[in-house]
């Protein structure tokens, strides 16, 4: 199963959020919304694509708009991979943070 | 000013363009110049061939500088006698600094003529007399070490 970063697990967790709709933009501003941080388009960008070479989104071409100059946006969806590496994370945080068996 | 659209188009991968373009777009009509600015930058910094070109850049200065030519005539000989060791920097057949047993020598003990150094000992200690030779060489006469001395 592919490791996934701190950064990498928000991006994913946004594109589950916005439920096969989202696109650079959209992953973006729901990533600020719930960070309250500026977030780097640029790095969003490239975290899409490495998740995307990881197997743990897949991106399809959505229609042209005019706000768009009539051009073409990708929207992503999360993988069963990708799906399955979120669960993980949250797997190894609930373990990490439960507290210790007492010793006998 | 330039088209940040253009630039953008010239330093992203061909097959990012069109959504990329498409997403600068609809922001360029919600964002104030300077965010929009901010966003064209950090798109042209995260682009996959940006960051080629910027490793194919390092490896070349890295190469050029483990290629660069070095000063041959600027070289540091270190020898050893059995009074301790000494080091001598040259610039050509000038010797231009030195050290006793890594201590630096003050330039008023280095008196130097035609093929001949001479460093001032200092505090009892003897003279070291080194012959230079115009290829480079030098030969000097082995010292005593020190509360040993010749007769």
């Amino acid at each position: 199963m592919s490791r996934i970063g701190a950064f990498e697990e928000l991006v994913l967790l946004a594109v589950l959020g916005l439920d096969g709709s989202g696109y650079g933009m959209t992953i973006r501003a729901e990533l600020e919304a719930e960070t309250g941080e500026a977030i780097s388009l640029g790095a969003v960008y490239a975290t899409l694509d490495r998740l995307e070479r990881k197997g743990l989104v897949r991106s399809t071409v959505g229609p042209a708009t005019a706000e768009r100059g009539g051009r073409r946006k990708r929207v992503f969806r999360v993988s069963a991979a990708g799906s399955a590496a979120l669960r993980a994370m949250q797997r190894i945080r609930s373990q990490l943070g439960a507290p210790a068996p007492a010793r006998t | 000013m330039p088209n940040p659209l253009s630039l953008v188009a010239w330093m992203v991968d061909r097959d990012r363009r069109e959504e990329i373009l498409g997403d600068l777009c609809e922001l360029r009509a919600r964002e104030s110049v300077g965010a929009f600015w901010g966003d064209v930058v950090s798109v042209c910094i995260h682009a996959r061939r940006v960051r080629r070109w910027a490793g194919t850049a390092a490896a070349l200065l890295l190469l050029g500088l483990a290629f660069l030519p070095r000063d041959p005539r600027h070289h540091i000989v270190t020898a050893r006698d059995a009074a301790g060791s000494f080091a001598l920097e040259f610039d050509g057949l000038r010797v231009v600094r030195a050290t006793l047993d890594g201590a630096p020598v003050a330039a008023e003990r280095l008196v130097q003529d035609d093929g001949r150094l001479v460093i001032r000992g200092g505090a009892g200690s003897a003279d070291l007399n080194i012959r230079l030779r115009p290829d480079g060489r030098f030969y000097w006469r082995g010292r005593v070490p020190r509360g040993n001395p010749t007769h």
